[in-house]
């Protein structure tokens, strides 16, 4: 009996300690919620002013020119133009060739890239650091020579070879970008973005679909891919 | 989470046309040939008979190619002759006979761009033809004077007795 009243005295104080230890976490709640709150009041303001600036360069096309037919190099520059959204040009010069299915094609120009990026996600303490997606409308103009073409018969076999003079052309291509911007020290950034390209049309030459266009690469079909390792220097 | 899940997505996205291949395969696409179909005497059938084709861009044949040898046959295919050239020549053995005839083949060629895979092809227009007349009794072009496509015959030859 007195076990029974001992049991019941600790299972009514039980009871009692439950709404206790959730008024406790409650209060604590609302003192975490408040700081959040404040915090991110704090950083919204911060994402939403515009105006940081960056500016870098593509190590990707500069380290292919090492090793690769691909000579040439790109800058961009990225203006946050409100909270998530970024405004970003880029300009670039390639040269590069072709020389497969007894093709042999020269081009060498220069490419403009407009686009955006749309931060997914941002950090808290560094909003410049973050992952983006985006999309670029990107233009090359460049001078393109056939050096050979081959003449076929209808069996494959090349028959003859002939060549034409080089010309001014141009093409345009659809980029998707995916990538992210990380702090390596003080204001140096390390940009890298990974970008399916989708070619959209050209001003041919005598009617023969572009083989290779600086910045969007030998041709592989409608789609192309290309990355880009950056560096990048907010300015402010 | 929805970072998480989208992180890969795009990742794995971003690699799909990676996979894509070259087409760089040219299947009759290219440079036709002229089709020769051969016809008895009467020409209401094709006549099978035993032939050795040359080809040559001088009369003469000094450097003449073996174009067939011996076939027993009713059509060929002649290469006609490359953007520089106006005129091809075939000689025509049938079986052993010493006589042998000369096709002349009068043309005017021109590039065209077909695809990467294919480059470009030459098409024949205004084709013109001279027979001799020693084992062959006539010729019969087809109604068009142009060759851009092989799968069709563009010259009946009505062979003699």
């Amino acid at each position: 009996m007195n076990r029974l009243r001992i049991f019941i005295l600790f299972w009514t104080i039980s009871l009692f300690g439950i709404p206790l230890d959730a008024q406790q976490d409650s209060l604590h709640l609302e003192a975490n919620t408040v700081l959040t709150v404040k915090d991110s009041l704090e950083l919204s303001e911060r994402h939403r002013k515009a105006g940081i600036v960056f500016v870098g360069a593509d190590l990707y096309s500069l380290a292919l020119s090492g090793f690769s037919d691909r000579q040439g190099g790109a800058a961009f520059i990225s203006y946050r133009v409100f909270n998530k959204w970024n405004m970003v040009a880029e300009v670039g010069y390639e040269s590069n060739n072709y020389k497969d299915l007894d093709w042999l094609v020269d081009v060498n120009g220069i490419y403009f890239k407009l686009g955006f990026n749309w931060f997914i996600s941002q950090d808290h303490q560094d909003n410049s650091n973050g992952f983006y997606t985006g999309a670029r409308i990107s233009y090359s103009a460049y001078q393109q020579q056939i050096k050979q073409y081959p003449v076929r018969l209808s069996n494959n076999q090349v028959d003859e070879y002939g060549s034409l003079p080089a010309e001014n052309v141009s093409a345009y291509w659809f980029e998707m970008v995916a990538g992210g911007r990380i702090k390596l020290i003080s204001n140096l950034y390390a940009d890298v973005s990974v970008r399916p390209m989708i070619y959209m049309g050209s001003k041919k030459q005598e009617n023969i679909e572009p083989l290779v266009i600086p910045a969007y690469g030998k041709d592989r079909g409608p789609i192309n891919f290309t990355i880009v390792w950056g560096l990048s220097w907010k300015l402010f | 989470m929805k970072l998480r899940q989208l992180i890969p997505i795009l990742f794995c996205i971003s690699f799909l046309p990676m996979g894509c291949e070259e087409d760089d395969i040219c299947i009759g696409e290219g440079t036709p040939h002229l089709t020769v179909v051969f016809r008895n005497i009467q020409n209401t059938s094709n006549q099978m008979d035993t032939l050795s084709i040359y080809r040559s861009a001088d009369i003469g044949f000094e450097n003449s190619d073996t174009i067939y040898e011996k076939i027993f046959t009713d059509s060929i295919k002649l290469p006609m002759g490359g953007l520089n050239d106006e005129r091809v020549y075939f000689k025509i053995k049938r079986r052993s006979n010493v006589d042998q005839d000369i096709l002349t083949i009068d043309y005017q060629s021109k590039s065209e761009y077909v695809s990467k895979a294919c480059g470009f092809r030459l098409v024949y227009e205004n084709l013109s033809y001279q027979i001799t007349n020693y084992h062959i009794n006539s010729i019969v072009p087809s109604e068009s004077n142009e060759l851009r496509d092989e799968s069709i015959t563009n010259l009946y030859i009505v062979l003699d007795n």
